[in-house]
């Protein structure tokens, strides 16, 4: 089952994902646009939280996917 | 006294219009004198050409305003130095001995890191002049110097140590593409027929991959030109107002929509309700940070700070940007 990597995978595009949002948010001069990107990015960290979390449940339930 | 003589010879009363022909004379002859004896800029000459052009100007100047002065002499004088210019650069092309004699040699003034005080003497260089090339060939530190050079021609080459020189392709071991010659194969909507023979490439080629960014009639392209790998750039005469998009943002978007249908799918494929739980809130923040930036990553801000930003298209989408962004779309605005 190699769902451990998966989720790793999936974590870690959006992380990245974050990252675009929050440096398109420094890039942009339109103020509401800004706080637009801000506000994403913010969002998406809400969805990284849970995933986080489950990624530490899985490396618990099964020691072999750790550092995958 | 003819108008030829007056041009040629010494005389009294010199005429406008034969002063403007010694002018043409002498000119028409330096240009002549000075291709023949080589393109070398004025930069990168040894003394001794240096010397020699100086002369040449000198002897060319006086007959151009004197009238006591004759062209013949001058005249004679220029293309006798010309010959023997030539003649001296030919003979060391053949015997280094010859060349070392007239153009003199290169005197290293630096060797690993130790200043050779007696060899900057003998260059007539102060440490000062030698700190000042070192500093604009950004080596400002002697222990960084493995060898500095005074060329002939009055430049000062500066060899790095190996510890101080940027890393190429090679030490990295990347693979190094060979860049080539770039062609310019379309200027002003006009084919160049020559370089894109060259390049061996065809008008069909080059016309397909226009089609294929876009461009139909030639006349959109101010510069067309294609490196060795067959990558083509283009610049359209209408780039001001619009200007190549950037795909950042579509991709961003395509990766979350991507990762949300993962993780809706991680949801179904588990049997643990409480992982479901937590994949489905995961994907609902996602699709719901997407849904919000669909207007900013959708309408592609091509002309921002050019154009006011388009309507966007539907009510929804209008209310949804009031809400997240309020005062965006203020009528009257936009």
């Amino acid at each position: 089952m190699p769902v451990g990597s998966k989720v790793k995978q999936c974590l870690a595009n959006l992380e990245s994902a974050q990252a675009d949002l929050e440096s398109f948010a420094l890039e942009t001069n339109d103020q509401a646009a800004k706080q637009l990107y801000a506000q994403c990015a913010q969002q998406v960290k809400g969805a990284i939280e849970p995933l986080k979390q489950r990624v530490r449940q899985i490396e618990h339930e099964e020691p072999q996917y750790r550092g995958y | 006294m003819t108008f030829w003589q007056q041009v040629f010879f010494s005389v009294d009363i010199l005429s406008l219009t034969a002063l403007m022909m010694r002018g043409i004379i002498m000119y028409t002859l330096i240009v002549l004198v000075t291709r023949v004896m080589g393109q070398r800029e004025v930069g990168n000459m040894t003394t001794f050409d240096a010397v020699v052009t100086i002369t040449v100007g000198n002897i060319a100047a006086a007959p151009m305003f004197n009238n006591e002065d004759s062209v013949i002499r001058p005249a004679i004088a220029i293309v006798t130095l010309g010959v023997l210019h030539v003649m001296t650069s030919a003979a060391g092309t053949r015997w280094p001995h010859w060349r070392r004699l007239v153009g003199g040699q290169p005197v290293v003034l630096i060797k690993d890191g130790k200043v050779l005080e007696e060899n900057l003497r003998a260059a007539r260089l102060t440490l000062d002049d030698l700190m000042q090339e070192l500093r604009l060939k950004e080596a400002p530190r002697l222990s960084d110097v493995e060898v500095a050079v005074m060329e002939p021609r009055g430049r000062i080459s500066v060899i790095k140590r190996p510890q101080v020189q940027p890393a190429t392709r090679g030490d990295l071991g990347l693979p190094a593409q060979r860049t080539g010659l770039p062609a310019i194969l379309v200027v002003d909507g006009k084919i160049q027929h020559k370089n894109l023979k060259q390049a061996g490439l065809t008008e069909g080629w080059l016309r397909a991959r226009l089609r294929r960014s876009g461009i139909t009639d030639l006349k959109q392209v101010a510069v067309a030109q294609v490196d060795a790998g067959g990558a083509l750039y283009v610049d359209r005469t209408d780039d001001a107002l619009a200007p190549p998009v950037s795909r950042a943002k579509p991709a961003l978007a395509a990766r979350l929509k991507k990762t949300a249908a993962q993780l809706e799918r991680f949801a179904l494929d588990t049997a643990d309700p409480e992982a479901r739980q937590q994949y489905r809130e995961a994907a609902r923040r996602v699709r719901e940070a997407l849904e919000r930036l669909a207007p900013l990553l959708r309408a592609s801000d091509r002309f921002a700070g050019v154009l006011p930003t388009p309507e966007p298209e539907s009510d929804e989408a209008k209310r949804r940007l009031e809400r997240w962004a309020p005062g965006r779309n203020k009528p009257g605005e936009g």
